[in-house]
């Protein structure tokens, strides 16, 4: 069900637009973002996330006034879990994830979606807005739906977005986009 | 610290403006918000952050509401013993703090003030400093997060005793707005 207003997918024009966005996107190597996630189960927080570009990352979500911290800070070795509980090393996060928080779901998944790309992996379904940018995309179980984006330097990013499978509906709503590391045009 | 018996014993109702600033483990801002801030002992308070988006946590002594219009969602649980580590609730109850919590003072004169630490060790803050004029008036609190994070509350125009509507603790969702009860099923 495209949203009203959305191109027939297979209108060149926003194709076009999309190979565009796509290859720029692709240039993204690490980025900064500040916003607020909530999982639909009551779990909620300001989200900091820090991706570098040798794809170490930190996660963190911060509930109001800071209270119920927790930290996922990723490197080529895994990743650490951090909270009040003291912190350990993981080599499967999402199966910490799906203890911890009760869902999970690729980080791999989220930071493509996260910046208005598809993860890899086959799609099932892509449909593409008057500009050439992802309006919904179903792939791996997952239907994300993307409500506005915003414009950061030439690019345009994700505000708010929605991702939803058969437990989990996910809301993300990004505040500030910072620090974009691109590579540099071929 | 009689300042805080004073806060305990004298100051029944308190309304104020709050500025919270979040610091990353660094020391760097990440960002403001501002707001209102309403408390009856016991137990009772209104966190309504306004800008730069709207946030709201009212507790009316049972339960704690907290709604988030941009996410569309309330959640809503019982005060009980939550209520005991959020460091708003801090200030409404204020009473036994010493159950709960090492005090010691810092600084001095003008600038004297508390540092708690809790005796629990899976509590939502590493340590609260608390601010107060000798009057008993809370001006600032910095709540030191696992993730070595620090959330500073600056209050301001802050009114001791004034007469609060009753209304200011009730929540009613509004409609069409999604309300997830985070109290443990059965």
């Amino acid at each position: 069900c495209a949203p009203p207003g959305a191109p027939p997918r297979d209108d060149p024009n926003a194709r076009l637009q999309w190979n565009q966005h796509r290859e720029a996107l692709a240039r993204v190597l690490g980025f900064s973002l500040q916003g607020r996630l909530s999982d639909g189960f009551g779990r909620s927080g300001e989200l900091l996330w820090r991706q570098r570009a040798d794809d170490s990352f930190t996660l963190q979500l911060r509930g109001p006034l800071g209270a119920g911290a927790v930290a996922i800070d990723g490197d080529a070795d895994g990743v650490i879990v951090r909270s009040k509980d003291g912190e350990h090393r993981t080599d499967d996060p999402q199966g910490w994830m799906q203890a911890a928080l009760g869902w999970t779901l690729p980080l791999a998944d989220l930071r493509a979606w996260t910046l208005g790309l598809p993860a890899d992996g086959a799609i099932d379904r892509l449909v593409l807005d008057a500009e050439g940018r992802i309006a919904s995309l179903e792939q791996h179980g997952w239907t994300v739906h993307y409500d506005s984006y915003q414009t950061v330097g030439a690019l345009a990013l994700p505000r708010r977005l929605e991702a939803r499978s058969a437990e989990v509906h996910l809301r993300l709503l990004i505040d500030r986009w910072a620090a974009l590391d691109l590579a540099a045009a071929s | 610290a009689d300042a805080l018996q004073r806060f305990v014993d004298e100051v029944r109702t308190f309304t104020a403006h709050f500025e919270q600033i979040q610091y990353d483990e660094d020391g760097g801002e990440l960002g403001r918000r501002s707001g209102r801030f309403s408390l009856a002992r016991p137990g009772r308070f209104d966190w309504h952050y306004e800008q730069p988006y709207e946030q709201r946590m009212v507790c009316d002594g049972e339960r704690i509401w907290n709604y988030e219009p941009d996410l569309a969602q309330v959640t809503v649980r019982t005060a009980g013993d939550i209520l005991r580590d959020t460091p708003v609730a801090l200030l409404a109850e204020g009473a036994n703090l010493a159950e709960r919590f090492e005090v010691e003072p810092i600084g001095e004169g003008r600038d004297s003030g508390l540092r708690l630490r809790p005796k629990t060790d899976d509590a939502d803050f590493r340590q609260i400093e608390l601010w107060l004029e000798s009057s008993g008036t809370p001006t600032r609190m910095r709540l030191h997060d696992p993730l070595g994070g620090i959330s500073e509350i600056r209050f301001s125009d802050v009114v001791r005793n004034p007469k609060i509507d009753a209304g200011v603790f009730r929540f009613r969702p509004p409609a069409g707005v999604e309300v997830v009860n985070l109290d443990p099923a059965g």
